[in-house]
């Protein structure tokens, strides 16, 4: 491994030895008092010279080495795991709390099935882009990735930052919507490279208590969560006909306002002996889309919905008009 | 020579000491990172002293230290100035720098603490089992 001259921060430190070394060399020096001293002065001198020198670089390799650890460190959690891992603030114990997540499940339908006759190099590839443009978008919305379980992807939102229930359960949402979009981008692509079989993903979200935080031994932790939440969301995901998105009734009222839903159905659920309520996720309301005005009056009997940007007064009026006509 | 080879075992932040007095082959082995490392490392120097003052055969150190500290980083520039001085004094010496395959850091860290020290040395690439 070939070694490049770096600017020499010690450059001065140099330049005081080789003028003592320059001292030391004349003629008359050795017939001085001192110079015994000054010889081991400056040999002493070289040597800490030499040893700050060792240290100061061999730190700088250590620091490049944490900084390489770190970055791969960001590849294996998510980013907001990596940060409380880094921070000496955090105990690393075993130790969990209770906390209101929202949780998503998803999973590409049939892919053993449809990946059975591949070459397991061509599936792995596969896999990893799949895996890979599905963990760009749980980053951008600030999703913590609990974990890839084949194909299937854990993904909760609320800790370890928390920011508001509500908060949460939106940019769940948009995550799941992304991907959905991202996985019928990546199919045109997939298609064209010669792979004939579409796949097509479910997805499930639900929100709820959860108890978060280190599980394990202390000699190997997992940071994870459990509880029935977890299990809704996973049973939601199983329930969900392809390319839909199920949401938990404690997700829809935290971001109905936001989304466009299906009406409610009634689910049975394994684990579940109560009908779950969820809703199928039809798309995410855009800004004018929310100004809309939602006129309803059961005893009248009418209910409108208008969006008074793209609809004015006049275009009010002359319907009107025509429903009287 | 009157004096007992010495062996630290390895632990989990200080390395294994395994000086053979009679084969004169010195080896460090293990990562260095001791709350103290001169506590740790003042009786190796203290034998390496007396070592250095008897021995008058040539001498083979091996050293693989895959993290070492800063503090752990000092002893060894300190144990590589007797080093030096025992070359000084005539005696041979031979010192294996063992570096693990692929780590540049672990390379230079080597290439950092004995480059300018005049005395044989030799970096010496292992794969990491």
């Amino acid at each position: 491994m070939p070694q490049t001259k770096q600017p020499d921060i010690f450059q001065k430190e140099k330049e005081l030895i080789d003028e003592m070394s320059r001292i030391a060399q004349q003629e008359d020096f050795e017939a001085q008092d001192i110079h015994g001293d000054f010889k081991n002065l400056l040999k002493q001198y070289k040597r800490l010279l030499r040893q700050t020198e060792a240290l100061t670089k061999t730190s700088d390799n250590t620091q490049h080495k944490l900084i390489t650890i770190q970055d791969r460190l960001g590849r294996y959690v998510s980013p907001q795991l990596k940060k409380k891992i880094l921070s000496l603030k955090e105990k690393v114990e075993i130790q969990t709390r209770r906390r209101k997540l929202t949780v998503f499940f998803s999973d590409i339908k049939d892919f053993s099935t449809i990946t059975s006759h591949m070459e397991s190099e061509a599936l792995s590839e596969l896999l990893n882009r799949y895996l890979d443009e599905m963990t760009v978008i749980i980053h951008k919305w600030g999703g913590t990735l609990d974990k890839y379980i084949g194909d299937a992807i854990m993904v909760f939102f609320g800790d370890p930052v928390f920011e508001s229930d509500a908060k949460h359960a939106m940019q769940c949402v948009n995550m799941a919507l992304d991907m959905r979009d991202r996985l019928k981008e990546l199919q045109q692509g997939w298609f064209s490279e010669g792979y004939q079989e579409p796949l097509h993903c479910r997805m499930g979200i639900a929100t709820g208590y959860c108890t978060v935080g280190n599980f394990g031994t202390s000699e190997r932790m997992d940071y994870t969560i459990i509880g029935s939440t977890v299990n809704l969301a996973a049973r939601l995901e199983d329930a969900c006909d392809v390319d839909d998105i199920l949401i938990s009734h404690e997700t829809w009222g935290l971001v109905r306002d936001h989304t466009i839903c299906s009406h409610p159905e009634a689910l049975s659920l394994k684990g579940f002996t109560q009908p779950q309520i969820a809703y199928k996720l039809l798309g995410a309301k855009d800004e004018d889309e929310q100004k809309i005005l939602h006129l309803e009056n059961e005893e009248l009997g009418y209910s409108i919905k208008l969006n008074p940007n793209r609809f004015s007064k006049q275009d009010l009026i002359e319907l009107i008009e025509k429903i009287q006509l | 020579m009157n004096i007992q080879s010495l062996h630290v075992p390895l632990k989990k932040s200080t390395p294994a000491v395994d000086f053979d007095v009679d084969n004169a082959l010195l080896k460090i082995e293990g990562e260095s990172y001791p709350e103290n490392a001169y506590l740790f490392f003042q009786d190796v120097l203290k034998w390496l002293e007396e070592f250095f003052a008897q021995c008058d055969r040539k001498i083979t150190f091996e050293i693989k230290i895959p993290y070492m500290n800063t503090s752990s980083t000092k002893v060894f520039t300190d144990i590589f100035d007797m080093v030096e001085d025992f070359a000084g004094k005539g005696g041979e010496v031979l010192v294996r720098w063992f570096y693990e395959e692929d780590d540049e850091d672990s390379y230079y860290n080597g290439v950092e603490l004995l480059q300018e020290l005049e005395f044989p040395k030799e970096m010496v690439p292992y794969l990491d089992e």
